[in-house]
């Protein structure tokens, strides 16, 4: 009993660390900006507590969404 | 008053004034199944049990059973019979596994103590610490230095007394007696085993208990109950769920909280199954996904706020269990009116109370009460405190494997409509003028100027549960992990009053050296004079020199053993640790040391792994420098983000 499928922020977690594994591969400004990106969709993982959403989705949603707000403050 | 009662066969119960009373006790077990008969046919020879056929019930009804009435020794001997004829699974056996003294208790309507705190006033206390080994032990405050002087004392004293309370005694008590033994000092005693187990994700190691017939014996160094509650806590605790104090003692609040529904099922003769049966029922993946998630956390943005509100559900999920009638019987059961929890489509049966929700009103009305005489008499403080524990555990078992009244669905549709709760109340607070900044599970945290008051009525109003103002901050500080983001469960701040709320910084971490821990205290007590943007300002240079007093105490190595101490709390035994590090190289140094003990060292040499456990052999400078820089980002945060906003403010009026 108890939790047996991971967390949304778990989710997310691994979606970064996949991401990640590209690194070596490309230069380290970029690194940055795909860190960027990662952190916002950090920051938005919470929505997978309630709304049942593909995480790969959760993640472009949640990057879109930050990025969206900052262009232009709602 | 019954202080004591222990035995097996003969039962013993032992009053205030040292009245020992001795009982005949047979325990009753139930077997349920297909052909009751085989079970009647092969056991009725049986010339030293008592066997029928009865109607009994347990939470899902009424059932044709047999019962066996059999001396408690001989129980377990009866369940393998049983076992071995419906090989293994054919019947179902109940009150089997329940504790003798309980049963016992219960169906004597005997009761422990009293539910009169002026009673417990009576209670003879005899306190025993050993502050040295056997060297230096103290009693009822005296010092003795000589152990054959201080077991004339001790024993002399046990006459009149009804309680011990040993610091260390379960560690010590078997030499003591051992000496007292030689000395013609003759009681009856005997020694739990030791174990290791996890609980809430922390391994704990519970040392063999040192258990006295007829005088119940707490060891209040690793009591996590009598530490929470002291005697009056767990005394009236002892009386409420008919459990010795002694073995309360020893034991966590869920194990409490399972003992209280065994008692109330007792009373209302409902059986108690050996093996649970209530499985995981089969479900889509949608709603698995769907339900199988804990309480909503959001995500904070790092910063300082100003004029914070932080309002809490009082037990919220236990309250959840009673207002929305969840029990292993109602969610998903058989019945004829229901409510659907639309997001997970169980359906919560109303025809009827559910048991473990029953239970849990009963316990929740009676914390209600204990918390309004608390706020008269102080005396209640502790017993508060353990009823609290109670209410906390009392939702986490219904997700344990090996509890009574536990279901997965039950736990999952707690905390659904938890999360549903919260988002609710979100709406009410946006809807009401308020700005939403961190939700934890059952904690909201508002600024804003609307009506605080007219928030919670609504909320209380529109999702039958009681919300409290848990205070309103000066300011509060959210800080960032080490990613940047908001950390989930980091945040200190100040609230009008002047009380400081710290939680997940390093002050509160026992794996931090305590300088670390001393430059926090004196940074935070700084803070504490901080009412506006301005005086964060003012304090930065004072906190500062705080930090950099600190760093040059460490760097001319003048840093004391307490100031470089570590602790941890070992989780496996050495062989285990999969990385060698310094904590492994402490607990190789601590031979005797068992998973869940908790280790103290001082870093030598980090590099190199090299610890020390007992002798001052220098310190590595590097490793506590790092440390402390750590510990200072994080609470020097507030000078930084403030700098950072009044320049933003400053930004925006020009």
């Amino acid at each position: 009993m108890g939790r047996n499928s991971p967390s949304s922020r778990m989710e997310i977690e691994q979606i970064a660390s996949e991401i990640r594994k590209f690194y070596r591969l490309i230069p380290l400004e970029d690194r940055e900006l795909v860190e960027d990106l990662i952190s916002r969709a950090k920051e938005m993982a919470y929505l997978g507590s309630v709304a049942n959403l593909d995480p790969y989705f959760l993640f472009l949603l949640s990057v879109i969404i930050s990025l969206r707000k900052e262009k232009q403050p709602l | 008053m019954i202080v004591d009662v222990y035995g097996m066969d003969n039962l013993y119960t032992v009053d205030l004034h040292h009245n020992k009373k001795e009982w005949k006790y047979l325990h009753e077990i139930y077997v349920y199944g297909p052909s009751l008969e085989k079970i009647h046919d092969e056991l009725g020879g049986i010339p030293w049990i008592k066997i029928e056929e009865r109607y009994m019930k347990d939470i899902y009804g009424e059932k044709k059973v047999l019962s066996i009435l059999t001396s408690p020794r001989k129980v377990r001997t009866i369940v393998d019979a049983v076992e071995s004829i419906g090989r293994k699974y054919q019947y179902q056996i109940y009150n089997a596994d329940i504790d003798i003294l309980q049963a016992f208790l219960v169906k004597n309507s005997l009761e422990l103590f009293s539910n009169r705190i002026d009673d417990l006033e009576e209670l003879e206390v005899l306190e025993i610490g050993f502050q040295n080994g056997l060297n230096e032990i103290e009693i009822n405050g005296e010092t003795f230095h000589n152990v054959s002087v201080a077991i004339d004392e001790f024993f002399t004293l046990l006459k009149d007394s009804n309680v011990i309370i040993s610091n260390q005694g379960d560690t010590f008590f078997p030499k003591f007696f051992g000496i007292a033994n030689k000395y013609g000092y003759n009681t009856y005693h005997r020694i739990t085993k030791e174990r290791s187990f996890e609980s809430y994700g922390r391994v704990v190691h519970r040392k063999s208990g040192f258990i006295i017939e007829g005088i119940p014996h707490i060891d209040a160094s690793t009591s996590f109950m009598y530490g929470e509650g002291g005697l009056m806590g767990l005394s009236l605790l002892s009386n409420f769920i008919s459990v010795p104090i002694w073995k309360l003692a020893r034991i966590t609040p869920g194990t409490a909280v399972s003992s209280y529904e065994v008692k109330r099922s007792l009373e209302m003769g409902v059986m108690i199954p050996l093996y649970k049966w209530d499985h995981e029922e089969p479900k889509d993946i949608d709603t698995f996904i769907e339900a199988d998630r804990g309480g909503l956390i959001l995500q904070p943005k790092p910063g300082v706020y100003w004029d914070v509100y932080e309002i809490d559900f009082s037990s919220m999920y236990p309250s959840i269990i009673v207002f929305y009638n969840l029990s292993p019987e109602t969610v998903n059961g058989k019945c004829r009116e229901f409510e659907t929890i639309e997001s997970l489509g169980f359906r919560i049966c109303k025809d009827h109370e559910g048991y473990l929700s029953r239970f849990l009103r009963d316990l929740l009305l009676h914390r209600l009460e204990i918390k309004k005489i608390k706020k008269v008499d102080g005396r209640f403080e502790g017993v508060d405190a353990v009823f609290k524990w109670l209410l906390l555990t009392s939702f986490g078992y219904t997700g344990y494997k090996n509890a009574k009244f536990g279901k997965i669905e039950v736990h999952e549709a707690v905390t659904g409509i938890g999360r549903e709760i919260l988002q609710k109340s979100m709406q009410i607070a946006t809807e009401e003028g308020f700005k939403v900044i961190h939700g934890i599970v059952d904690s909201l945290w508002l600024s804003g100027n609307g009506d605080i008051n007219r928030v919670m009525e609504r909320i209380e109003r529109e999702t039958r549960l009681q919300i409290a103002l848990e205070g309103k901050y000066r300011w509060i500080v959210f800080l960032p992990s080490r990613e940047g983001i908001g950390a989930l469960n980091r945040y200190f701040g100040l609230m009008y009053g002047g009380k400081m709320k710290v939680r997940g910084i390093d002050m509160r971490r026992s794996d931090v050296p305590n300088i670390c821990k001393r430059m926090q205290e004196e940074i935070l007590l700084l803070y504490s004079n901080v009412n506006s943007r301005e005086d964060f300002s003012m304090v930065k240079e004072k906190a500062t020199a705080i930090y950099e007093k600190y760093m040059e105490i460490l760097q001319t190595g003048r840093a004391t053993d307490e100031d470089l101490t570590v602790n941890f709390v070992a989780t496996r035994y050495p062989e285990f640790y999969l990385n060698s590090n310094v904590r492994k190289s402490a607990l190789m140094k601590n031979p005797e040391a068992k998973p869940g003990d908790k280790i103290s060292f001082i870093v030598v040499n980090e590099k190199s792994k090299i610890v020390s456990v007992m002798d001052s052999i220098g310190y590595d400078i590097g490793f506590y420098v790092r440390k402390l820089k750590s510990s200072w980002e994080q609470i020097s945060f507030p000078l930084k983000d403030n700098l950072y906003q009044m320049i933003l403010e400053n930004y925006d009026r020009n």
